[in-house]
Protein backbone atom coordinates (compact mmCIF):
# COMPACT_ATOMS: atom_id res chain seq x y z
CA UNK A 1 0.00 0.00 0.00
CA UNK A 2 2.65 2.61 1.21
CA UNK A 3 4.99 2.25 -1.89
CA UNK A 4 1.64 2.82 -4.23
CA UNK A 5 0.49 5.86 -2.44
CA UNK A 6 4.20 7.36 -2.54
CA UNK A 7 4.71 6.39 -5.76
CA UNK A 8 1.87 8.91 -6.33
CA UNK A 9 3.42 11.92 -4.09
CA UNK A 10 6.36 11.38 -6.08
CA UNK A 11 4.70 11.73 -9.10
CA UNK A 12 2.46 15.07 -8.41
CA UNK A 13 5.68 16.39 -7.33
CA UNK A 14 7.64 16.15 -10.55
CA UNK A 15 4.10 16.88 -12.09
CA UNK A 16 4.43 20.36 -10.16
CA UNK A 17 7.92 21.15 -10.70
CA UNK A 18 6.93 20.27 -14.94
CA UNK A 19 4.39 22.35 -14.86
CA UNK A 20 6.41 25.03 -13.30
CA UNK A 21 9.19 24.54 -15.60
CA UNK A 22 6.43 24.72 -18.57
CA UNK A 23 4.84 27.91 -17.18
CA UNK A 24 8.38 29.14 -17.17
CA UNK A 25 8.83 27.75 -20.86
CA UNK A 26 5.62 29.65 -22.26
CA UNK A 27 6.48 33.34 -20.45
CA UNK A 28 10.50 33.07 -21.39
CA UNK A 29 12.00 34.03 -24.88
CA UNK A 30 10.97 31.96 -28.07
CA UNK A 31 13.47 29.28 -29.34
CA UNK A 32 16.82 31.05 -31.01
CA UNK A 33 16.97 29.99 -34.80
CA UNK A 34 18.76 31.01 -37.61
CA UNK A 35 22.15 31.48 -35.83
CA UNK A 36 24.51 30.48 -38.48
CA UNK A 37 26.82 33.38 -39.59
CA UNK A 38 25.46 35.14 -43.14
CA UNK A 39 24.93 38.01 -44.83
CA UNK A 40 22.48 39.33 -47.06
CA UNK A 41 23.67 40.13 -50.92
CA UNK A 42 20.49 40.66 -52.57
CA UNK A 43 16.81 41.92 -51.51
CA UNK A 44 13.83 42.89 -54.02
CA UNK A 45 10.43 43.05 -52.74
CA UNK A 46 10.18 40.88 -49.54
CA UNK A 47 12.99 38.83 -50.91
CA UNK A 48 16.11 38.27 -49.13
CA UNK A 49 19.20 36.20 -50.44
CA UNK A 50 21.74 35.14 -47.60
CA UNK A 51 25.16 33.92 -48.24
CA UNK A 52 26.46 31.10 -45.69
CA UNK A 53 30.38 31.82 -46.45
CA UNK A 54 32.73 29.33 -45.70
CA UNK A 55 36.00 29.63 -44.27
CA UNK A 56 37.20 26.45 -45.72
CA UNK A 57 35.84 26.14 -48.93
CA UNK A 58 36.47 22.66 -50.62
CA UNK A 59 34.07 22.76 -53.26
CA UNK A 60 33.79 25.11 -55.92
CA UNK A 61 30.06 25.05 -57.21
CA UNK A 62 27.35 26.97 -55.19
CA UNK A 63 24.71 25.54 -53.54
CA UNK A 64 21.37 27.77 -53.46
CA UNK A 65 18.42 26.91 -51.23
CA UNK A 66 14.87 27.05 -52.08
CA UNK A 67 12.94 26.29 -48.93
CA UNK A 68 8.93 26.27 -49.10
CA UNK A 69 6.58 29.86 -49.74
CA UNK A 70 4.36 28.66 -46.88
CA UNK A 71 6.84 27.97 -44.05
CA UNK A 72 10.01 30.59 -42.82
CA UNK A 73 13.20 29.56 -44.50
CA UNK A 74 15.10 28.60 -41.26
CA UNK A 75 13.90 25.33 -40.87
CA UNK A 76 17.08 24.40 -43.51
CA UNK A 77 19.44 26.68 -40.57
CA UNK A 78 17.21 25.72 -37.00
CA UNK A 79 19.43 25.87 -34.89
CA UNK A 80 23.76 24.62 -33.81
CA UNK A 81 23.82 21.20 -34.86
CA UNK A 82 20.31 21.15 -36.47
CA UNK A 83 21.65 23.28 -39.59
CA UNK A 84 21.64 21.58 -42.54
CA UNK A 85 23.03 24.96 -44.47
CA UNK A 86 25.82 25.18 -41.30
CA UNK A 87 26.33 21.54 -41.57
CA UNK A 88 27.13 22.05 -45.27
CA UNK A 89 29.53 25.04 -44.51
CA UNK A 90 31.53 23.00 -42.40
CA UNK A 91 31.23 20.55 -45.30
CA UNK A 92 33.36 23.29 -47.40
CA UNK A 93 30.14 24.24 -49.54
CA UNK A 94 29.30 27.97 -50.30
CA UNK A 95 25.98 27.96 -49.37
CA UNK A 96 23.11 30.40 -50.52
CA UNK A 97 19.42 30.75 -49.28
CA UNK A 98 16.64 32.28 -50.72
CA UNK A 99 14.25 33.86 -47.85
CA UNK A 100 11.11 34.11 -49.38
CA UNK A 101 10.34 37.07 -46.69
CA UNK A 102 6.39 37.47 -45.43
CA UNK A 103 4.06 39.08 -47.93
CA UNK A 104 2.16 41.99 -47.08
CA UNK A 105 -1.86 42.53 -48.35
CA UNK A 106 -0.41 44.37 -51.66
CA UNK A 107 1.69 41.29 -52.31
CA UNK A 108 -1.41 39.63 -53.48
CA UNK A 109 -0.60 40.05 -57.01
CA UNK A 110 2.50 38.56 -57.31
CA UNK A 111 1.91 35.60 -59.29
CA UNK A 112 3.85 31.89 -59.27
CA UNK A 113 5.52 32.50 -62.76
CA UNK A 114 6.88 35.60 -61.20
CA UNK A 115 8.66 33.35 -57.94
CA UNK A 116 9.96 31.04 -60.68
CA UNK A 117 10.96 33.01 -63.96
CA UNK A 118 11.55 35.85 -61.65
CA UNK A 119 12.71 35.78 -58.05
CA UNK A 120 14.21 32.11 -58.29
CA UNK A 121 15.61 33.29 -61.60
CA UNK A 122 17.11 37.01 -60.58
CA UNK A 123 18.69 34.90 -57.52
CA UNK A 124 20.51 32.29 -59.00
CA UNK A 125 22.13 35.21 -61.60
CA UNK A 126 23.25 36.73 -58.43
CA UNK A 127 24.53 34.12 -56.83
CA UNK A 128 26.42 33.06 -60.61
CA UNK A 129 27.31 36.60 -60.95
CA UNK A 130 29.28 36.91 -57.43
CA UNK A 131 30.90 33.36 -57.30
CA UNK A 132 31.69 34.11 -61.27
CA UNK A 133 30.62 30.26 -62.30
CA UNK A 134 28.04 29.57 -64.82
CA UNK A 135 25.92 26.92 -62.97
CA UNK A 136 24.68 26.10 -59.76
CA UNK A 137 23.32 23.37 -57.27
CA UNK A 138 19.56 24.00 -56.41
CA UNK A 139 18.23 22.14 -53.54
CA UNK A 140 14.57 22.50 -52.84
CA UNK A 141 12.37 21.88 -50.18
CA UNK A 142 8.43 21.05 -50.17
CA UNK A 143 7.38 23.41 -52.08
CA UNK A 144 10.62 24.77 -52.29
CA UNK A 145 11.73 22.02 -54.30
CA UNK A 146 8.62 22.10 -56.93
CA UNK A 147 9.78 26.00 -57.85
CA UNK A 148 13.51 24.34 -57.81
CA UNK A 149 12.05 21.69 -60.16
CA UNK A 150 10.19 23.78 -62.92
CA UNK A 151 13.09 26.25 -62.89
CA UNK A 152 15.72 23.30 -63.44
CA UNK A 153 13.03 22.14 -66.66
CA UNK A 154 13.17 25.69 -68.36
CA UNK A 155 16.69 26.61 -67.53
CA UNK A 156 18.76 23.78 -67.27
CA UNK A 157 21.92 25.16 -68.57
CA UNK A 158 22.33 26.83 -65.15
CA UNK A 159 21.36 24.29 -62.38
CA UNK A 160 24.74 22.02 -62.33
CA UNK A 161 22.82 19.52 -59.67
CA UNK A 162 19.03 18.87 -58.67
CA UNK A 163 18.56 18.28 -54.97
CA UNK A 164 14.66 17.52 -54.01
CA UNK A 165 13.46 16.97 -50.00
CA UNK A 166 10.04 15.84 -49.82
CA UNK A 167 8.94 17.20 -53.15
CA UNK A 168 5.24 16.81 -54.16
CA UNK A 169 5.14 16.11 -58.10
CA UNK A 170 2.19 14.28 -58.85
CA UNK A 171 -0.57 15.84 -56.81
CA UNK A 172 -3.33 13.26 -57.09
CA UNK A 173 -2.00 10.83 -54.07
CA UNK A 174 -3.89 9.17 -51.66
CA UNK A 175 -3.38 11.85 -49.23
CA UNK A 176 -5.53 14.02 -46.58
CA UNK A 177 -3.97 17.04 -48.62
CA UNK A 178 -4.64 16.14 -51.92
CA UNK A 179 -8.33 15.01 -51.34
CA UNK A 180 -9.20 18.60 -49.23
CA UNK A 181 -6.96 20.59 -52.49
CA UNK A 182 -9.39 19.26 -55.13
CA UNK A 183 -12.04 21.68 -57.15
CA UNK A 184 -14.89 19.71 -55.24
CA UNK A 185 -13.73 20.56 -52.04
CA UNK A 186 -11.91 23.75 -52.05
CA UNK A 187 -12.89 26.92 -53.76
CA UNK A 188 -9.59 28.26 -54.07
CA UNK A 189 -11.06 31.03 -56.38
CA UNK A 190 -13.55 32.41 -53.79
CA UNK A 191 -10.87 32.05 -51.10
CA UNK A 192 -8.54 34.45 -53.07
CA UNK A 193 -10.89 36.81 -54.36
CA UNK A 194 -12.11 37.17 -50.17
CA UNK A 195 -8.72 37.12 -48.88
CA UNK A 196 -6.23 37.92 -51.16
CA UNK A 197 -3.73 36.43 -49.75
CA UNK A 198 -3.73 32.59 -48.43
CA UNK A 199 -3.73 33.65 -44.58
CA UNK A 200 -1.37 32.10 -42.41
CA UNK A 201 -3.56 31.00 -39.84
CA UNK A 202 -6.10 29.26 -42.28
CA UNK A 203 -3.00 27.03 -43.26
CA UNK A 204 -1.78 26.48 -40.33
CA UNK A 205 -5.09 25.58 -38.85
CA UNK A 206 -5.21 23.11 -42.46
CA UNK A 207 -1.93 21.46 -41.20
CA UNK A 208 -2.73 20.56 -37.85
CA UNK A 209 -6.10 19.22 -39.10
CA UNK A 210 -4.31 16.98 -41.22
CA UNK A 211 -3.06 15.25 -38.03
CA UNK A 212 -5.18 16.16 -35.06
CA UNK A 213 -3.78 14.34 -32.11
CA UNK A 214 -0.59 16.01 -33.17
CA UNK A 215 -0.61 18.55 -30.73
CA UNK A 216 -1.35 16.64 -28.13
CA UNK A 217 1.49 13.81 -28.68
CA UNK A 218 3.63 17.46 -29.29
CA UNK A 219 2.05 18.20 -25.23
CA UNK A 220 3.47 14.71 -24.14
CA UNK A 221 6.85 15.11 -26.02
CA UNK A 222 7.89 18.32 -24.42
CA UNK A 223 6.64 16.58 -21.09
CA UNK A 224 9.12 14.12 -21.50
CA UNK A 225 12.15 16.18 -22.75
CA UNK A 226 11.24 19.18 -19.86
CA UNK A 227 14.57 17.21 -18.00
CA UNK A 228 16.98 16.83 -21.07
CA UNK A 229 17.91 20.40 -22.16
CA UNK A 230 19.57 19.53 -25.66
CA UNK A 231 16.70 17.90 -26.85
CA UNK A 232 14.44 20.44 -25.25
CA UNK A 233 15.83 23.09 -27.13
CA UNK A 234 15.39 21.19 -30.34
CA UNK A 235 12.04 20.26 -29.88
CA UNK A 236 11.44 24.26 -29.37
CA UNK A 237 13.39 25.17 -31.98
CA UNK A 238 11.13 23.01 -34.28
CA UNK A 239 8.04 23.97 -33.04
CA UNK A 240 8.37 27.76 -33.50
CA UNK A 241 9.14 26.79 -37.03
CA UNK A 242 5.87 24.71 -37.49
CA UNK A 243 3.92 27.71 -36.08
CA UNK A 244 5.09 30.05 -37.69
CA UNK A 245 3.82 29.80 -40.85
CA UNK A 246 3.32 32.96 -43.85
CA UNK A 247 0.85 34.17 -46.13
CA UNK A 248 0.79 32.99 -48.88
CA UNK A 249 0.68 35.51 -52.13
CA UNK A 250 -2.90 35.70 -53.56
CA UNK A 251 -2.51 34.50 -57.13
CA UNK A 252 0.59 32.62 -56.89
CA UNK A 253 -1.16 30.22 -54.02
CA UNK A 254 -4.21 30.21 -56.75
CA UNK A 255 -1.37 29.13 -59.60
CA UNK A 256 0.09 26.21 -57.42
CA UNK A 257 -3.48 24.48 -56.42
CA UNK A 258 -5.57 24.81 -59.38
CA UNK A 259 -2.75 23.90 -61.26
CA UNK A 260 -0.50 21.30 -59.15
CA UNK A 261 -3.56 19.82 -57.01
CA UNK A 262 -6.24 20.70 -58.75
CA UNK A 263 -5.69 20.20 -62.24
CA UNK A 264 -2.03 18.01 -61.84
CA UNK A 265 -0.61 19.48 -64.85
CA UNK A 266 2.94 19.47 -63.53
CA UNK A 267 3.23 15.63 -63.70
CA UNK A 268 1.91 15.57 -67.11
CA UNK A 269 3.99 18.30 -68.76
CA UNK A 270 1.09 20.66 -69.16
CA UNK A 271 1.90 23.50 -66.73
CA UNK A 272 3.06 26.91 -68.32
CA UNK A 273 5.17 29.59 -66.55
CA UNK A 274 5.18 33.05 -68.13
CA UNK A 275 3.14 31.19 -71.63
CA UNK A 276 6.40 28.11 -71.68
CA UNK A 277 5.04 24.51 -71.06
CA UNK A 278 7.18 23.13 -68.41
CA UNK A 279 8.07 19.68 -69.39
CA UNK A 280 10.36 17.80 -66.46
CA UNK A 281 11.98 16.01 -68.95
CA UNK A 282 14.00 18.83 -69.68
CA UNK A 283 15.34 18.25 -66.60
CA UNK A 284 19.20 17.29 -67.64
CA UNK A 285 21.35 17.94 -64.13
CA UNK A 286 21.86 15.11 -61.75
CA UNK A 287 19.15 14.63 -59.55
CA UNK A 288 18.83 13.70 -55.82
CA UNK A 289 15.23 13.27 -54.77
CA UNK A 290 14.89 12.43 -51.44
CA UNK A 291 11.21 11.18 -50.17
CA UNK A 292 10.01 10.20 -47.08
CA UNK A 293 7.95 7.06 -45.74
CA UNK A 294 6.31 8.52 -43.42
CA UNK A 295 5.20 11.57 -45.44
CA UNK A 296 1.57 13.07 -45.50
CA UNK A 297 2.33 16.17 -47.79
CA UNK A 298 4.13 15.08 -49.67
CA UNK A 299 3.76 11.42 -49.87
CA UNK A 300 6.26 8.88 -50.84
CA UNK A 301 4.90 7.89 -54.31
CA UNK A 302 3.87 11.55 -55.12
CA UNK A 303 7.30 12.79 -54.70
CA UNK A 304 9.31 9.52 -55.99
CA UNK A 305 7.86 10.31 -59.60
CA UNK A 306 9.96 12.54 -60.63
CA UNK A 307 13.19 9.99 -61.38
CA UNK A 308 10.69 8.66 -63.90
CA UNK A 309 9.84 11.97 -65.47
CA UNK A 310 13.36 14.02 -65.14
CA UNK A 311 15.36 14.07 -68.29
CA UNK A 312 18.49 13.06 -66.23
CA UNK A 313 21.20 10.35 -66.66
CA UNK A 314 22.40 10.61 -63.04
CA UNK A 315 18.76 10.32 -60.91
CA UNK A 316 19.26 8.63 -57.77
CA UNK A 317 16.21 8.24 -55.74
CA UNK A 318 17.06 8.42 -51.68
CA UNK A 319 14.31 6.88 -49.34
CA UNK A 320 14.23 7.92 -45.74
CA UNK A 321 12.49 6.25 -42.80
CA UNK A 322 10.16 9.77 -41.20
CA UNK A 323 7.84 12.21 -42.06
CA UNK A 324 8.15 15.26 -44.17
CA UNK A 325 10.43 17.15 -41.64
CA UNK A 326 11.83 14.73 -39.32
CA UNK A 327 13.52 12.88 -42.21
CA UNK A 328 14.78 16.12 -43.44
CA UNK A 329 16.07 17.94 -40.42
CA UNK A 330 15.38 15.04 -37.34
CA UNK A 331 18.20 14.04 -35.09
CA UNK A 332 17.97 11.01 -37.47
CA UNK A 333 18.92 13.12 -40.68
CA UNK A 334 22.07 14.83 -38.51
CA UNK A 335 23.70 11.34 -38.49
CA UNK A 336 22.76 9.42 -41.57
CA UNK A 337 20.88 11.75 -44.23
CA UNK A 338 23.24 14.82 -43.88
CA UNK A 339 26.46 12.78 -44.41
CA UNK A 340 25.03 10.65 -47.55
CA UNK A 341 23.76 14.16 -48.86
CA UNK A 342 27.24 15.27 -48.45
CA UNK A 343 28.67 12.08 -50.43
CA UNK A 344 26.19 12.97 -53.25
CA UNK A 345 27.27 16.57 -53.65
CA UNK A 346 31.06 16.31 -53.18
CA UNK A 347 31.15 13.96 -56.36
CA UNK A 348 29.32 16.26 -58.64
CA UNK A 349 30.40 19.88 -57.27
CA UNK A 350 33.93 19.91 -58.61
CA UNK B 1 0.55 -0.58 -10.03
CA UNK B 2 2.94 0.82 -11.95
CA UNK B 3 5.98 2.11 -10.43
CA UNK B 4 6.06 5.47 -12.53
CA UNK B 5 2.18 6.92 -12.87
CA UNK B 6 3.60 8.98 -15.38
CA UNK B 7 4.79 5.75 -18.10
CA UNK B 8 1.33 4.38 -17.35
CA UNK B 9 -0.70 7.18 -18.40
CA UNK B 10 2.09 7.17 -21.15
CA UNK B 11 1.65 3.36 -22.34
CA UNK B 12 -2.23 4.25 -22.35
CA UNK B 13 -1.75 7.40 -24.24
CA UNK B 14 -0.21 5.87 -27.15
CA UNK B 15 -2.93 2.82 -27.05
CA UNK B 16 -5.34 5.59 -27.64
CA UNK B 17 -3.16 7.89 -30.33
CA UNK B 18 -3.17 5.23 -32.68
CA UNK B 19 -7.13 4.56 -33.04
CA UNK B 20 -7.76 7.70 -32.60
CA UNK B 21 -5.43 8.70 -35.56
CA UNK B 22 -7.27 5.89 -38.36
CA UNK B 23 -10.80 7.20 -37.00
CA UNK B 24 -10.00 10.92 -37.42
CA UNK B 25 -8.53 9.86 -41.19
CA UNK B 26 -11.37 8.52 -42.09
CA UNK B 27 -13.92 10.91 -40.45
CA UNK B 28 -11.62 13.89 -42.51
CA UNK B 29 -12.07 12.10 -45.52
CA UNK B 30 -15.76 11.77 -45.36
CA UNK B 31 -18.38 12.88 -47.26
CA UNK B 32 -20.27 13.68 -44.19
CA UNK B 33 -16.96 16.14 -43.15
CA UNK B 34 -16.41 17.26 -46.33
CA UNK B 35 -19.51 18.02 -47.92
CA UNK B 36 -20.32 20.60 -44.68
CA UNK B 37 -17.42 22.00 -44.73
CA UNK B 38 -16.68 22.87 -49.03
CA UNK B 39 -20.69 24.65 -47.81
CA UNK B 40 -19.46 26.34 -44.54
CA UNK B 41 -16.62 27.81 -46.48
CA UNK B 42 -18.09 28.32 -49.61
CA UNK B 43 -21.23 30.15 -47.72
CA UNK B 44 -18.71 32.31 -45.71
CA UNK B 45 -16.72 33.44 -48.59
CA UNK B 46 -19.77 34.55 -50.70
CA UNK B 47 -20.40 36.68 -47.66
CA UNK B 48 -17.41 38.10 -47.30
CA UNK B 49 -17.05 38.78 -51.13
CA UNK B 50 -20.06 40.37 -51.21
CA UNK B 51 -19.68 42.78 -48.42
CA UNK B 52 -16.21 43.75 -49.57
CA UNK B 53 -17.48 44.69 -53.35
CA UNK B 54 -20.61 46.76 -51.71
CA UNK B 55 -18.15 49.07 -49.46
CA UNK B 56 -16.00 49.23 -52.50
CA UNK B 57 -18.88 50.63 -54.70
CA UNK B 58 -19.75 52.61 -52.05
CA UNK B 59 -15.93 54.54 -51.36
CA UNK B 60 -15.68 54.32 -55.15
CA UNK B 61 -19.09 56.23 -55.59
CA UNK B 62 -17.41 58.74 -53.26
CA UNK B 63 -14.30 59.08 -55.28
CA UNK B 64 -12.50 57.00 -52.54
CA UNK B 65 -9.59 54.54 -53.15
CA UNK B 66 -10.69 51.49 -52.05
CA UNK B 67 -7.64 48.90 -49.81
CA UNK B 68 -7.57 47.05 -53.20
CA UNK B 69 -6.66 50.82 -54.84
CA UNK B 70 -3.91 51.08 -52.18
CA UNK B 71 -3.14 47.24 -52.61
CA UNK B 72 -2.49 47.31 -56.21
CA UNK B 73 -0.74 50.69 -56.47
CA UNK B 74 2.06 49.93 -53.48
CA UNK B 75 2.45 46.41 -55.75
CA UNK B 76 2.89 48.39 -58.71
CA UNK B 77 5.40 50.32 -56.70
CA UNK B 78 7.22 47.06 -55.35
CA UNK B 79 7.21 46.34 -59.30
CA UNK B 80 9.22 49.56 -60.14
CA UNK B 81 11.37 49.27 -57.53
CA UNK B 82 12.11 45.49 -57.89
CA UNK B 83 13.19 46.36 -61.61
CA UNK B 84 15.00 49.00 -60.90
CA UNK B 85 16.81 47.01 -58.16
CA UNK B 86 17.61 44.08 -60.95
CA UNK B 87 18.48 46.61 -63.98
CA UNK B 88 20.95 48.57 -61.26
CA UNK B 89 23.20 44.83 -61.04
CA UNK B 90 22.81 44.62 -64.74
CA UNK B 91 24.50 47.62 -64.82
CA UNK B 92 26.86 46.81 -62.25
CA UNK B 93 28.05 43.74 -63.72
CA UNK B 94 28.28 45.68 -67.25
CA UNK B 95 30.42 48.32 -65.58
CA UNK B 96 32.93 45.23 -63.90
Amino acid sequence: MFPFWNDIAAGSLDALARIHKLAALQSGPPAAVAQTPSEVVYTENKLRLLRYRSENRVHPSPILLVPSIINRYYILDLKPGRSLAGFLVARGYDVWIVDWGVPGPEDRFVTLDEHIDGHLRECVGVVLDETGRNSLTLLGYCIGGVLASIFSALHSETVRNLVTLTTPIDFHDDGLLSLWARREHFPVDRLVDAYGNMPAWLLGASFKLLSPTSDLANTWTLWERLDDPARLDDFRALNRWVEDNVSVAGEAYRKFVVDCYQENLLVQNRMRINGRAVNLGDIRAPLLNVVAQRDHIAPCGSAAVLNELAGSRDATLLSLDGGHIGAIVGRDAVEDFWPRLDAWLAERSA
Amino acid sequence: MPQDPLQFYKSLFDTWQRPATEFWDAALRSPLYLEPLKSALDSSLITQKTLQDFSEAWQHAWGLATRRDWEMVQHRLNQIDTQLRRLNRRVDKLAG
